[in-house]
């Protein structure tokens, strides 16, 4: 087990730079997603990570130990690839072997250990499976053991879950998750799904065009983003953008004057520093009144109209007209009266809950 | 499960005789003919040309268990099959990895361009090449001379090591496609899994490369092994006199000596060496194509 870190770390392909100065630390025994669209480089910085590809800038540690001369065989990391990548033609038990085989593991040793991880993946009974026999989850499993058996100093894994359908997706990441407790190794995963970062993990780390953009625990990134890509990556975030130099720091809080002339309240004096301000809210934050109603003293208040709602079992999700942008306000199923598509309402939130962030 | 397949098979059921008929037919025409006639040959006391009379006989395949003579020759054709095929594998091999993992785009198609270049010339022309390139002061001595004039003359024309080139050279290409056929197939991310549990080259080589590939090197090594055991024209143009083999005096019996009975039973009893051989493999066969 070791922390891994990543020290300024660049990559380029032809004049594309996949990786630009990425710094980020991996405490030893935490579980990390890394997040980000398809083509931001998160796999890229595995590869790295791994081995297979080198910064042309940077460095990386891994336990503290340097580890730009050492060749992806003698890095002791393991790795789950997004298509199991599982050795046809070996039986399952020979694939959790191999690590140990190579290594030349006394052959009872091997017995012992390869029985042990598949009590933890809970495979037993199928050690003389070949792959091709194997359901799209069990195959999870194995490649899960493979990269564990030898216990690895970090494990890594490359969107591992995404080529299950949801309900299994769903158990294998409360199974990931049990198994990276049990055995504590630090834990790297790569994932699009926003939703498998915030329910996996310790600590997120948020990749747009090569670029770290901000790394902390789900719920302070959730909380408070740094950027409006983060706040819309990472949950659904309402974005209103301000006035340029409209933004008044004051002694209870601040002021923000938006494009569309309305003043609102927040309470966040962390961005000073920028005249070009965008605020964001998240849907489940704001709550809707009919516009005859008064809000309470001291909210947050927008006119709008609502253009549908969406009725989604337990949630609504109200789609509004304001101006000309569309907002989202989410209200729970809790059988309040709906409210009729094109009538008018105010949108309520507290100062608080408004983000403010650099443009 | 069943049910499915069912349905599936039925379509392909009527569609099997179109699909193969015209190809069995062809194979009928031009194999098992020409090798009946060949097999009444063989039990014959003569040549049934000029009016000679021929009678029934198995003296022909007699011949070549009362003659030490023909057992070394097919032991001595048998081992430049092997060590011919053994040469392409380990030439080929490398050769198809780059291909099919290391090059790619315009390089590749290049490349592929030359490994089939000895396809677009005529064997025989290939050949008499060779035998210009290797005589005595023939362009490969000059050419080391150039380099190590210490060296002096090869004489490499006329030898066993001058069979093997120039049989190489001919069935390498037929090594390579296969073998790339089947390394290609392999995905990269089983070379990349295997090298993250600390699988150096050689281990990856043999635990992952050459099981995955053992498809198309079987393939390849059939295709290489059995002409050669059968070739004359390489062993006569380019091994002159330690260029018999038993393809070599078949060919004698039908254009020099006008014995077909033995030439035609030497090739049966070669056929059946190659089947005992193909026969022992089997198990190794088998389990590559599955
Ligand atoms: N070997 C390579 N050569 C050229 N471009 C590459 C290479 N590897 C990745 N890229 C490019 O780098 C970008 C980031 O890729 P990747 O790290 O795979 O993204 P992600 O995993 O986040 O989807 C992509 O635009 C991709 O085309
Ligand atoms: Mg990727």
């Amino acid at each position: 087990m070791a922390a891994i870190s990543v020290n300024g770390v660049s990559r380029q392909f032809g004049s594309f730079r996949a990786l630009d100065n990425v710094s980020i630390d991996f405490a030893d025994g935490g579980f990390y997603a890394l997040l980000g669209p398809s083509g931001s480089g998160k796999t890229t910085l595995l590869r790295v990570i791994a081995g297979f590809d080198f910064p042309d800038t940077g460095t990386i540690t891994i336990g503290g130990e340097s580890v730009e001369s050492i060749p992806v065989e003698k890095r002791e990391v393991g790795l789950m690839f997004q298509n199991y990548a599982l050795f046809p033609h070996m039986t399952v038990y020979d694939n959790i072997a191999f690590a140990l085989t190579v290594r030349h593991t006394a052959r009872a040793e091997i017995r012992s250990r390869v029985h042990e991880v598949l009590e933890l993946v809970r495979l037993q009974g199928l050690e003389s499976r070949k792959p091709a026999e194997l359901s799209g989850g069990q195959k999870q499993r194995v490649a899960l053991a493979r990269a564990i058996v030898f216990r690895p100093r970090v494990l890594l894994l490359d969107e591992p879950l995404s080529a299950l359908d949801k309900s299994l997706r769903l158990e294998m990441q409360v199974e990931l998750k049990r198994i990276q407790r049990e055995v504590g190794i630090t834990t790297l995963l790569v994932t699009h799904d926003q939703e498998e970062a915030l329910t996996l993990s310790d600590r997120i780390g948020i990749l747009n065009h090569g670029v770290l953009v901000q790394q902390g625990a789900p719920l302070d990134i959730y909380e408070h983003p740094a950027t409006p890509f983060a706040a819309t990556f990472l949950g659904d975030a309402n974005l209103l953008s301000a006035q340029t130099g409209s933004f008044l720091p004051g002694a209870g809080g601040c002021s923000v004057r938006l494009q569309s002339g309305s003043t609102i309240q927040c309470d966040n004096p962390d961005v000073l520093d920028s005249r070009d301000i965008v605020c964001a809210v998240r849907p489940e934050k704001m709550h809707l009144l009919r516009s005859d109603e008064t809000p309470e003293p001291g909210m947050n208040t927008l006119s709008a109209t609502v253009v549908r709602h969406i009725f989604a079992g337990s949630s609504l999700s109200y789609e509004l007209a304001w101006h000309d942008t569309t907002l989202r306000v989410f209200a729970q199923n809790n059988g309040a009266p709906l409210f009729a598509e094109g009538s008018p309402v105010t949108i309520v939130w507290h100062p608080s809950h408004t983000i403010v962030m650099n443009a | 499960m069943s049910d499915k397949a069912d349905i599936q098979r039925r379509p392909v059921n009527r569609a099997l005789p179109v699909l193969l008929g015209p190809a069995y037919l062809w194979l009928a025409v031009t194999v098992f003919l020409p090798l009946s006639a060949m097999v009444y040959f063989s039990f014959l006391s003569e040549t049934p040309i000029g009016g000679r009379e021929a009678v029934w006989t198995l003296s022909n395949y007699g011949e070549f268990f009362d003659k030490a003579f023909y057992r070394t020759l097919m032991w001595r054709s048998f081992r430049l099959g092997a060590e011919v095929t053994l040469l392409c594998f380990l030439f080929g091999f490398p050769c198809a990895y780059v291909l099919a993992k290391m090059v790619k785009g315009r390089w590749r198609e290049a490349l592929f361009l030359l490994v089939i270049l000895p396809f677009w010339s005529n064997a025989l022309v290939r050949i008499f090449s060779w035998t210009m390139v290797l005589r005595g002061n023939g362009v490969l001595e000059r050419l080391v001379n150039v380099f190590l004039p210490d060296v002096g003359s090869l004489n490499l024309m006329f030898t066993y090591p001058a069979i093997l080139i120039g049989l190489v050279h001919s069935y390498l290409p037929y090594m390579i496609l296969t073998c790339y056929i089947s390394i290609q197939a392999i995905d990269d991310d089983l070379i990349e899994a295997a090298r993250s549990m600390g699988a150096g080259r050689f281990t990856v080589f043999r635990r992952i490369l050459l099981p995955l590939a053992l498809p198309g090197i079987m393939a390849g090594s059939i295709l290489t092994f059995v002409p050669v055991i059968g070739s004359f024209m390489e062993p006569r143009l380019l091994g002159g006199r330690n260029g018999t083999f038993i393809g070599t005096v078949i060919e004698d019996q039908f254009t020099a000596v006008f014995n077909w009975p033995l030439g035609a039973a030497l090739s049966f009893i070669m056929l059946g060496f190659v089947l005992i051989v193909l026969l022992l493999a089997a198990p190794m066969i088998r389990r590559a194509s599955t």
